[in-house]
C-alpha cells in the first residue's frame, strides 16, 4: 500500500511541458567556453557575449541578432605556426568577464587568448588596451578592487605567472608559481586563489605575496569557489583532475575531500537546494556523473549522463513553479534538467510499474519501495553538440556547443517554433 | 545492406576474410611487439594504394628516412612506381608537395619527424606549442595541396614520449577526434609489451579505434611463426581467427591452418 501511495504522489508531482529551442546562432567556428550574459551597453536589455576558437568575441542581443564582433588578429612566424593548434591560435578559451572597470558606469569586457594576450574592450566592442604574456591564457581574467578604489585585473598564464594589472593595462606585479596555469582565479577576503597544472591551489595576497598552497594529485583548471557551508563556516571548494573535490578552510587546510571516478574540470555550485538553511554542493565529473553533496562532503545523490560533465551546472527555476532545478550540460550532447532535491529510487510498485515509468523517473525497472536517493531527471534536450558552457538569460538558458552554436533553450508548455539566425 | 567502401590490407588471404578490407576512414591500431612487421604491414597498405593513384602520409617519429627506405627496398618494393616524397624540413612541406600536384602517379609522403626535430631548435616547445600540433598541421597542410586519403603514424609510443600527455584519456580522445574529422583512413602503429598483456599503452586506444590488427611472433620449440589476427573491425563481418603471416616478393600472405608455408 505504501508503495502505491508513493507512486501516485510521484504522478501528481510530475512536471509538465518540455525543454525546447528558441533560436540558435552559428558563430562559424568551434567554441570551448561558455557565454556571459550582461547588459553591457546599459540599454536595459541583456546581451550574450562569448569568445570563439577562431579569435572572435561576439555580442548578441536577446533575439540572437549580432550586435558587434571583435576579431583578434596577431601576426606569427610561419615555423612557430606549425607548433600551434591552427584551429585555436587566436582562440578565446574562457568565458569573458564583464565589469565597470573604470568606474564610469560603462561596462567593459576582459578576455584572454591562446596567443597570450589579455584584451580590454569597451561596451561597443572597441579595443581599449591589450597586454602580452609569454604563454596562452586559458583561464578566466577577472577584476576586483581589493577593498580599494581602483580595480585591478588578475589572471594566470601558461608562462607560469599570476599577473596583476592596473585598470589601464600596466603590470603591477607578477608571481611565478613554477607551473603552467590553466585555472581561473577567485578573490576571497582580498586574497587570490588560483589552481595550477602541477595540482596546487595557490593563495596570494593582493600585493602578489605568497600566502599558502595546497597540493592535489593533478592539474586544477576549475575555478575555486568560497561559500558558507554548514554552521556558517566559509570554505574553499575546488575540484581537481585527480578526480577529487576538495574542501579547505581559509588557511589552506583540508576539511574533507570527495572522490569521483573522473577528472573534475568545472566549477562547483553551492546552493541551499532543500531549503533547510544549509548549502549543498553540485558539480560534474568526467566519470559522466553530476554529484550533489552535503556540506560535510557526503553524497546526497548523483545522476549519470552518457559522457563527461565538464561545464558548471546552473541552479535556477526554469519552469517558474517556485522550485529550483539543476541544469547541466554534458559532452553527450544533452542538457539535463534535474529536480534539485533528487528522488528516492523506487524500483517496483506492484501492478503500476508501467504507470510509474514517466519522465522524471530515473530507474527503468522498478523493484523496491523508496530507499536510495538518486538524481531525478525532469527533462532532457539534445543540442546536437558537445556542451562547453551554459548560463541563464532571464527565464531561458544559453548554451554554447563545441561545434560553434549558441542556443537559447526554454521551458515550453506548448509547441514553440524555433528560428535559426 | 550498406555498401561500405573499403581499403584492402593487401594481405592475400586476409582481405577475403574481412569483406575485402578495412572500411574507409576507419582508425585502426596495428599492434605487435618488436619485430612483428608492423611498419612493413602499414607501409604495404600505403604503397599499394599509391600504386592505384592515391596519396598517403607516413609519419615516422623515430626511424630515419634513410634507414626506413633501405629496409623497404630490401624487401623488394619498386619505389619508382610511385612518387616518394621525403619531407625533412617543415618550411619545405608545401613547396615540395606542390611539385607533385599534377603528377599521374600516386604519392607516398614520408615525414621524417626525427630529422625535423633535430633541425628545429629555435621554437620553444612549451605550453601550447607542441609536436602533436606539428603532426596535425602537417596533415592539414598536406591535405590542402594533395588529396591525402591515408595516414600512418609510426608509432604511438614515440608520439607519447614526444607529447608528454598529462591526461592521456582525455588527450587521446581529442587526437582520435582530429583523425576522424580529417576523413582519412588512419593506421596507428602500437608497440605492445613483450608479454602481450595489452594492445596499446593506455588501453583507451582500444575502444577509441575502429579496428585492431594484431601481429605476433609465435614460438614453437625453435621455430618462430609470424601471425596476424583481426581482433576488432567495426562495420565488418571479420574472421577473428589467427592466420600465419608470410612475406615473399613484396607481397604479404595470410595462411589459414593446414596450408603449406611459402617460405
Amino acid at each position: 500500500m505504501r508503495n502505491i501511495i508513493y507512486a501516485f504522489k510521484k504522478i501528481l508531482n510530475a512536471k509538465s511541458g518540455k525543454i525546447g529551442e528558441k533560436w540558435k546562432y552559428d558563430v562559424g567556428s568551434s567554441m570551448s567556453s561558455g557565454p556571459v550574459v550582461a547588459d553591457i551597453d546599459g540599454d536595459g536589455a541583456f546581451e550574450i557575449v562569448t569568445g570563439t576558437n577562431d579569435g572572435k568575441l561576439i555580442a548578441l542581443d536577446q533575439s540572437g541578432k549580432l550586435k558587434w564582433s571583435y576579431s583578434v588578429t596577431e601576426k606569427i612566424d610561419d615555423l612557430e605556426l606549425m607548433f600551434l593548434d591552427n584551429a585555436t591560435i587566436n582562440g578565446i578559451g574562457n568565458t569573458p568577464h564583464t565589469s565597470d572597470i573604470f568606474g564610469n558606469g560603462k561596462t567593459n569586457i576582459l578576455f584572454g587568448t591562446e596567443l597570450g594576450y589579455v584584451y580590454l574592450l569597451d561596451f561597443g566592442g572597441k579595443l581599449i588596451w591589450k597586454f602580452k604574456t609569454e604563454g596562452a591564457i586559458r583561464g578566466g581574467v577577472i577584476c576586483n578592487n581589493f577593498g580599494e578604489t581602483e580595480k585591478k585585473i588578475i589572471f594566470g598564464s601558461i608562462d607560469k605567472h599570476v599577473y596583476c594589472l592596473t585598470k589601464d593595462g600596466k603590470l603591477l606585479w607578477k608571481f611565478n608559481v613554477d607551473s603552467e596555469i590553466e585555472g581561473s582565479p577567485t578573490i576571497v577576503n582580498n586574497q587570490i586563489l588560483i589552481g595550477t597544472n602541477s595540482g596546487e591551489l595557490v593563495c596570494l595576497s593582493k600585493d602578489g605575496e605568497f600566502v599558502w598552497r595546497f597540493k592535489t594529485g593533478a592539474k586544477i583548471t576549475a575555478q575555486p569557489i568560497c561559500d558558507l557551508l554548514g554552521n556558517d563556516k566559509m570554505r574553499i571548494i575546488v575540484g581537481s583532475t585527480d578526480n577529487y573535490l576538495y574542501c579547505l578552510d581559509f588557511l589552506g587546510n583540508l576539511v574533507w575531500k570527495f572522490k569521483t571516478g573522473g577528472a573534475i574540470y568545472g566549477k562547483v555550485v553551492v546552493d541551499d537546494l532543500n531549503k533547510n538553511g544549509i548549502s549543498e554542493i553540485v558539480f560534474g565529473s568526467c566519470d559522466n556523473f553530476l554529484y550533489c553533496l552535503n556540506h560535510e562532503g557526503k553524497k546526497l545523490w548523483s545522476f549519470e549522463t552518457d559522457f563527461w560533465v565538464v561545464s558548471t551546472p546552473i541552479i535556477f527555476d526554469i519552469d517558474n513553479d517556485g522550485k529550483k532545478e539543476i541544469i547541466v550540460g554534458s559532452y553527450d550532447h544533452n542538457i539535463y534538467v534535474l529536480d534539485s532535491q533528487g528522488s528516492y529510487l523506487m524500483d517496483y510498485a506492484p501492478g503500476i510499474s508501467g504507470t510509474i515509468s514517466q519522465a522524471g523517473s530515473y530507474s527503468e525497472v522498478m523493484t523496491q519501495s523508496p530507499g536510495k536517493l538518486i538524481g531525478k531527471k525532469l527533462w532532457q534536450f539534445n543540442v546536437e553538440g558537445i556542451i562547453v558552457g551554459c548560463t541563464v538569460l532571464g527565464p531561458d538558458i544559453v548554451i554554447n556547443t563545441k561545434k560553434g552554436h549558441i542556443k537559447i533553450l526554454s521551458h515550453q508548455k506548448n509547441n514553440t517554433q524555433k528560428k535559426e539566425v | 545492406m550498406v555498401n561500405i567502401k573499403r581499403v584492402p590490407t593487401y594481405v592475400q588471404g586476409l582481405d577475403e576474410n574481412i569483406e575485402g578490407g578495412i572500411p574507409e576512414k576507419h582508425i585502426v591500431l596495428i599492434c605487435g611487439s618488436a619485430g612483428t612487421m608492423k611498419s612493413s604491414f602499414t607501409f604495404n597498405v600505403l604503397y599499394n594504394e599509391a600504386l592505384i593513384g592515391k596519396t598517403g602520409i607516413y609519419i615516422s617519429l623515430e626511424q630515419s628516412y634513410g634507414s626506413f627506405i633501405e629496409h623497404i627496398e630490401n624487401m623488394g618494393y619498386d619505389l619508382t612506381r610511385i612518387n616518394l616524397i621525403h619531407i625533412n624540413e617543415l618550411q619545405n612541406l608545401i613547396p615540395k608537395l606542390q611539385e607533385f600536384k599534377n603528377s599521374n602517379k600516386g604519392n607516398l609522403i614520408i615525414i621524417d619527424l626525427g630529422c625535423i626535430r633535430k633541425e628545429v631548435t629555435d621554437v620553444k616547445v612549451v605550453g601550447n606549442r607542441s609536436w602533436m600540433n606539428v603532426i596535425k598541421n602537417i596533415v592539414l597542410k598536406s591535405k590542402q595541396v594533395l588529396p591525402c586519403e591515408l595516414l600512418a603514424i609510426d608509432s604511438l609510443s614515440a608520439l607519447y614520449v614526444l607529447s608528454k600527455f598529462e591526461n592521456p584519456r582525455i588527450e587521446l580522445f581529442f587526437i582520435f577526434e582530429f583523425l576522424r574529422d580529417s576523413g582519412m583512413s588512419s593506421y596507428l602503429i602500437s608497440e605492445m609489451p613483450l608479454d602481450g598483456s595489452k594492445y596499446s599503452q593506455y588501453e583507451v586506444e582500444d575502444y577509441l579505434s575502429d579496428g585492431i590488427i594484431f601481429l605476433n611472433l609465435s614460438q614453437l620449440r625453435r621455430t618462430v611463426v609470424r601471425e596476424i589476427r583481426v581482433v576488432k573491425m567495426r562495420a565488418t563481418n571479420a574472421n577473428n581467427d589467427v592466420f600465419s603471416l608470410e612475406f615473399k616478393n613484396a607481397q604479404f600472405h595470410a595462411l589459414y591452418g593446414g596450408k603449406t608455408p611459402l617460405l
